[in-house]
């Protein structure tokens, strides 16, 4: 019902495709053999056929490339490439023509011609071609506006848009994981799942990691000098495919003596990612600023500096612990040591360790003996605050492990 | 992002829409280069849910649009045809599903509502209201009433329960501080604990507010993001469904529709109802010609096909040589009784024979022990009946006539109309002697529908024609020939399914009747298979173009393990078969050769096929398959069950690269381009660079041109379309009728910008020789061209149809010219 809505012929044609890579066209190898009735019918055919490898005509793979067949699926991070060509379509010279093409997204409107400068004539059967490239910053809904204005010879201004469509869907699924050792090092596990439908070469995957820490990537086997990947040869990720990445983060020297930097949640850094698909289609994620807890200590940090792995029953050895002051005010610390049913302490339990200044740690040697055999707790550790009459308790703070001398002997 | 403040305003906006019933959907169809977009202008989707219909009438009220109602613009989710939309989402769900009800989880549906676009910085460009109707009017042509899938809500429940992950360890006791840690955490419990959903954009108050929703494992979903992002990623952005759609393949693409045509059972009554039958040999008493020209002069049967007299009830043939002529038996022996009867060596067999060498290097097979042991009774009980099962015998028969004719005619005839069609003169099966060399002729003139047809009218005359099909037959050299090229060529036409129907009554090529020690009369002392070995493997090959690239791995790999046997044999200083025939030095020379090659070439059709199955975009694999390739290739190569079919496919490439090494260059220049495919460029680079050292085994020129193409799919891998051209254009300077080089230039110069230079190199070429260029994967990237470049593609593609009517035979794809 166009009634009052005269149509309006455009002289001008908008014409747009994306432009993924081109892909490699197969062919379909039919062979025979000199004594079958086609004679070299077959593979002559073959040879003649351009598509197929010169010398090589059974391999399906050939050098042919054929251009987008479909818009594809478009991920995050990728690059969206398109073509944009508006066509004179009529037998009259068209004056200051106008190309715009922006991208609406659900947050903003990126323009993304590369002149905005208007184009004086348009000669029919001419074209006015652009080639836009934008890389994709969000998730979902994306609309390309292409607007196009000219002047027809009588001095009519015209103007026209289209529309064009796309979701951008997320490639990848990122888990993580923490692991907080003894040693105030941390381990990150990464999993990372490939959710297109496509394999994906993965060209790196690396943690860059906050100010705070070294990191290591533990991503490598060394075998006989070489590094080589733990995902093997297989250097791309199957779709659906989970591979999981481990890196180690040591709290730099500056950090880790403050041991009262690190405490509550700490940055750790962040993943990322660059992957290559059809063709090297390229696309480059990087995972928001990964956080974690810091284990809380309370006040008082003991921590272990040495201890033997295997000792002999009822046999002293030593330990050394390190007491870290993580609060906000300087205490002054009794040590005490309460045998458990199997360890026993030596020396005087009860002494002064004197002050202890916030952010600041003392090493503590210790000497014990194990009258039980078999892997034992060492427990009993308590050091109280004087100034707050506060008591910490330090129960199991390493295990070890106590054989017969008479056996080690053997061994 | 929006504040909630503007999208409630939106909203309300939206309402009012409703209201006055404005309702315009604009759909905006784009040819085949952007699929069918759909853009619709009214905020009446905004909160709806569920299916929403376009009104017939909506078109109406394009006049009525406003500005207000290009301020908002609502986009539906169905990305390219509704039909699929759903279909994936309602799969989807179903999935999800299944999660919740395994976990016995249930995931909160975060209500969130459809991105919603708000472009207030667009009104300035707003000129009139009627500007914004010509949106429409532009393509009113192609508008065409479709409903629109809306399922937003669905939608956006999946994205809340999708990735729900099971992992079965319990690995938590090292990190107890874990600020999101639940109540199971520590607790080594045993159970899958399904984690919370992933979202990309998650923000960290959906983990502290509904934690106890879920069960956490320790991983935290993370969010990505866009390295250059910044400014946005702070808010929580409604992520929309990720309705994922397969891209179809280029082979989906170019895809036939095959025509079925009824069963031959259906006109036809079963021959017996018993499953035992006699056979005789027909033919056994006149000497019949193995000449390939036998069946030549006529389709009528009378000289070279004999007559298909099979005997059922009485064992009296007319054409028989009653002493060796088989009774059925009403009461047939147990087979092992029969095999007691007939147990007897072969060598006496063997060693009276004097095959001619050639016959004997080509036909050798190894039969399974079942076919054998017949193969053994019908050489040594000339004078007793055999009994053979029904099921053991090969019955084919053409399953269809005719397949159709010449579609480019057909083209002609709706697009140029009749006087043009007339002039389309293209041989059929009728214009050609009706004899092998007509059927060569056909082949060669690319008219391979006729060809298959006249395969079919030769193959009637030998009695197994249009309804044959599992009526007992006999076979020879000339018939089996005359199948494999009417089933190569069904192939070549991508006819699959009909290659596939009518390959089916040949079974696995292994029964006793396709041997020539089964008609000891017709072909005295000749032994081995009468099945050629193309035609083995184009049995093989099949199964992957129909989806099925496990049977194919299955089928060659019987193929190599016989391959691999009789040059065992032939090295052990036996015959191809492991009898002891004495075998010239230079015969077993040639034989070794001839086998080699012919390995090497089952090996080439196992490493396609791994190539194919990563092409299909197969999204699992199965253990199973994973099995099954490994004990494809623990002969010649190690690795892990681990590994997946690109590296299977490489592999297998290396292994032909043994069998043929004067084609090393090319196949490691093969193996490159596999690796440029998935993106990995170094590993394609290194492989390059070994290209350059083998190219020695070609000629000046071709190893030039070979390096100079790998070079410029370097560039191409690298993103440099401008250095691809560089190379692909120098090439050309050295082999200006390059074919590949010339197209692959043009492509490149498309990515450039340079739409009218790309469509007048590849015009350039097409005309230079059209006999070689006409070719579909350049006519498809000049038709893609064509409708990139103006609206009167239509005209050109029609001059490109006449074109290919002076030049191509039936057997042409028309899918390529897009005249759909």
């Amino acid at each position: 019902m166009d009634v009052n809505q005269p149509k309006q012929e455009h002289l001008l044609a908008l014409k747009v495709m994306r432009l993924t890579k081109p892909t490699l066209f197969t062919n379909i190898p039919v062979t025979c053999e000199e004594r079958d009735l086609p004679g070299n019918l077959f593979n002559q055919l073959m040879k003649d056929d351009p598509s197929t490898v010169n010398g090589a005509e059974t391999l399906m793979l050939g050098e042919m490339l054929t251009l987008p067949q479909n818009f594809g699926n478009i991920f995050l991070g990728e690059t969206f490439s398109s073509y944009i060509s508006v066509h004179n379509d009529s037998n009259q010279i068209v004056k200051d023509i106008l190309v715009k093409a922006d991208l609406q997204t659900s947050s903003q409107r990126l323009n993304l011609s590369a002149s905005s400068a208007a184009v004086a004539e348009l000669k029919p059967d001419c074209c006015i071609d652009d080639v836009i490239h934008h890389e994709v910053k969000e998730i979902g809904t994306h609309i390309l506006v292409c607007a196009v204005s000219y002047t027809t010879q009588m001095g009519e201004k015209m103007y026209f848009r289209k529309f064009f469509k796309f979701q951008v869907l997320k490639p990848l699924d990122v888990k993580t994981k923490f692991y907080n050792a003894e040693t105030d090092e941390v381990f990150l596990e990464a999993q990372i799942q490939n959710i297109t439908t496509s394999p994906m070469f993965m060209e790196k995957v690396s943690l860059e990691p906050s100010i705070m820490y070294n990191v290591a990537e533990l991503n490598t086997v060394d075998t006989a000098g070489e590094r080589a990947s733990t995902f093997g040869s297989r250097t791309h990720l199957q779709p659906m495919d989970t591979r999981q990445y481990l890196y180690c983060l040591k709290p730099k020297q500056e950090f880790a003596e403050k041991a009262g930097v690190i405490k509550g949640v700490t940055v750790i850094g962040k993943l990322d990612i660059v992957w290559k698909t059809n063709l090297g289609e390229r696309g480059r994620l990087q995972t928001s600023q990964l956080q974690r807890m810091a284990p809380g200590y309370g006040d008082v940090r003991l921590s272990l500096e040495t201890i033997p792995d295997t000792v002999n029953l009822e046999e002293p050895f030593d330990i050394t612990c390190k007491i870290t002051n993580c609060s906000e005010r300087t205490m002054d610390l009794v040590l005490e040591m309460c045998n458990t049913n199997s360890i026993h302490w030596c020396g005087v339990s009860g002494r002064q360790l004197g002050k202890l200044h916030p952010s600041s740690s003392l090493h503590l040697a210790l000497t014990l003996l194990s009258s039980v055999q078999g892997l034992q707790s060492v427990s009993g550790l308590r050091l109280t605050d004087t100034f707050l009459k506060r008591t910490y308790e330090y129960d199991d703070i390493a295990q070890v492990c106590v054989i017969s001398s008479e056996v080690k002997k053997e061994s | 992002m929006e504040s909630n403040g503007s999208n409630a305003k939106d909203a309300k906006s939206a309402s009012d829409e409703e209201d006055s019933g404005d309702r315009v959907q604009q759909k905006t169809r784009e040819d085949i280069l952007f699929h069918e977009e759909t853009i619709d202008l009214g905020g009446d989707e905004f909160e709806s849910e569920g299916n929403e219909t376009i009104s017939e009438d909506s078109n109406n009220f394009i006049d009525k649009l406003n500005e207000q109602m290009m301020e908002s613009v609502i986009i539906s989710d169905s990305p390219n045809n509704s039909e699929d939309d759903t279909g994936e989402l309602g799969c989807l769900q179903e999935i999800v599903e299944q999660m919740e009800a395994k976990d016995n989880q249930k995931t909160a549906a975060e209500v969130s509502k459809e991105a919603f676009l708000s472009n207030e910085s667009e009104t300035e460009h707003e000129e009139t209201p009627k500007d914004i109707s010509e949106i429409g009017t532009d393509d009113q042509a192609s508008l065409k009433e479709e409903s629109i899938q809306e399922a937003v809500k669905e939608e956006l429940k999946l994205i809340n329960s999708i990735p729900v992950e099971r992992r079965p360890n319990n690995i938590d006791e090292s990190k107890p501080e874990d600020p999101i840690s639940l109540p199971s955490t520590g607790k080594p419990t045993p159970e899958a604990e399904p984690i919370p959903v992933c979202t990309i954009f998650s923000q960290a108050n959906n983990v502290n507010t509904q934690p106890q929703l879920f069960l956490h494992d320790g991983f935290e979903p993370q969010m990505v993001k866009s390295p250059s992002f910044s400014s946005i990623i702070e808010t929580p952005v409604k992520s929309n469904p990720q309705v994922v759609q397969p891209s179809p393949s280029l082979s989906k693409f170019f895809g036939d529709t095959v025509n079925t045509n009824t069963l031959a059972s259906d006109f036809f009554d079963s021959f017996t109802t018993s499953s035992f039958i006699s056979v005789s040999n027909p033919n056994a008493s006149s000497s019949v010609p193995e000449q390939m020209s036998s069946i030549s002069s006529t389709g009528d049967s009378s000289h070279a096909s004999p007559d298909p007299t099979f005997s059922v009830g009485n064992g009296r043939t007319e054409a028989g040589g009653p002493p060796n002529s088989l009774e059925i038996s009403q009461s047939p022996k147990p087979f092992s009784q029969i095999q007691a009867v007939f147990a007897g060596s072969d060598d006496a067999f063997a060693t009276a024979l004097n095959m001619s060498e050639l016959d004997r290097r080509n036909d050798a097979w190894l039969p399974s022990e079942e076919t054998r042991n017949v193969l053994i009774s019908v050489a040594t009980q000339q004078y007793s009946t055999v009994f053979i099962d029904k099921d053991n015998l090969t019955m084919p028969g053409l399953k269809f006539d005719n397949i159709q004719g010449d579609a480019v005619k057909d083209l002609m005839l709706r697009f140029l109309g009749e006087q043009a069609a007339v002039k389309r003169q293209v041989l059929n099966a009728n214009s050609v002697e009706q004899s092998f060399v007509g059927l060569k002729q056909l082949i060669s003139s690319k008219n391979w529908r006729a060809a298959v047809d006249l395969c079919g009218r030769l193959l009637t005359a030998h009695g197994q024609g249009y309804g044959k099909s599992g009526l007992p037959t006999n076979h020879t050299t000339d018939s089996l020939q005359l199948w494999f090229v009417r089933l190569a060529l069904l192939v070549k036409l991508s006819l699959f399914q009909n290659a596939e129907m009518e390959f089916e009554p040949f079974g696995n090529l292994d029964q006793p009747d396709l041997y020539y020690e089964y008609y000891p009369h017709v072909y005295p002392g000749r032994k081995g298979s009468m099945v050629p070995f193309s035609m083995r493997i184009l049995h093989a090959e099949l199964p992957q173009y129909l989806g099925n690239p496990q049977e194919s791995l299955d089928r060659l790999h019987g193929m190599k393990i016989v391959c691999t046997k009789i040059l065992e044999n032939l090295e052990q200083g036996l015959a191809e078969d492991g009898s002891m025939t004495n075998i010239a030095q230079e015969n077993r020379q040639a034989s070794v050769q001839l086998w080699r090659s012919r390995l090497g070439r089952v090996m080439y059709s196992m490493a396609n096929c791994l190539l194919m199955m990563k092409m299909e975009k197969s999204t699992e694999l199965p253990s199973q398959t994973a099995a099954t390739l490994e004990a494809c290739f623990t002969f010649d190569c190690e690795f892990s069950l681990a590994l997946s079919d690109y590296v299977l496919a490489v592999d297998a490439y290396h292994t032909v690269i043994k069998y043929y090494p004067q084609q090393e260059p090319q196949l490691l220049s093969g193996i490159g381009r596999i690796f440029l495919q998935i993106g990995d460029i170094k590993t394609a680079e290194k492989y390059f660079q070994d290209v350059e050292k083998a190219t020695h085994k070609l000629d000046g020129l071709q190893s030039q041109i070979m390096v100079l193409m790998n070079r410029a799919f370097l560039h191409l891998g690298q993103n440099n379309f401008a250095e691809a051209h560089r190379f692909f254009t120098e090439i050309l300077r050295i082999d200006s009728s390059n074919a590949v080089a010339n197209n692959n230039a043009a492509v490149c110069l498309l990515y450039l910008g340079k739409l009218k230079d790309s469509l007048r190199q590849l015009e350039g070429m097409v005309q230079q020789d059209p006999k070689h260029y006409l070719h579909e994967s350049v006519l498809f990237n000049l038709t893609t061209m064509y409708e990139l470049e103006s609206s009167r593609s239509m005209q050109k593609k029609q001059a490109l149809l006449e074109a290919v009517a002076l030049k191509e035979g039936d057997s042409f794809n028309t899918q390529c010219l897009k005249l759909g």
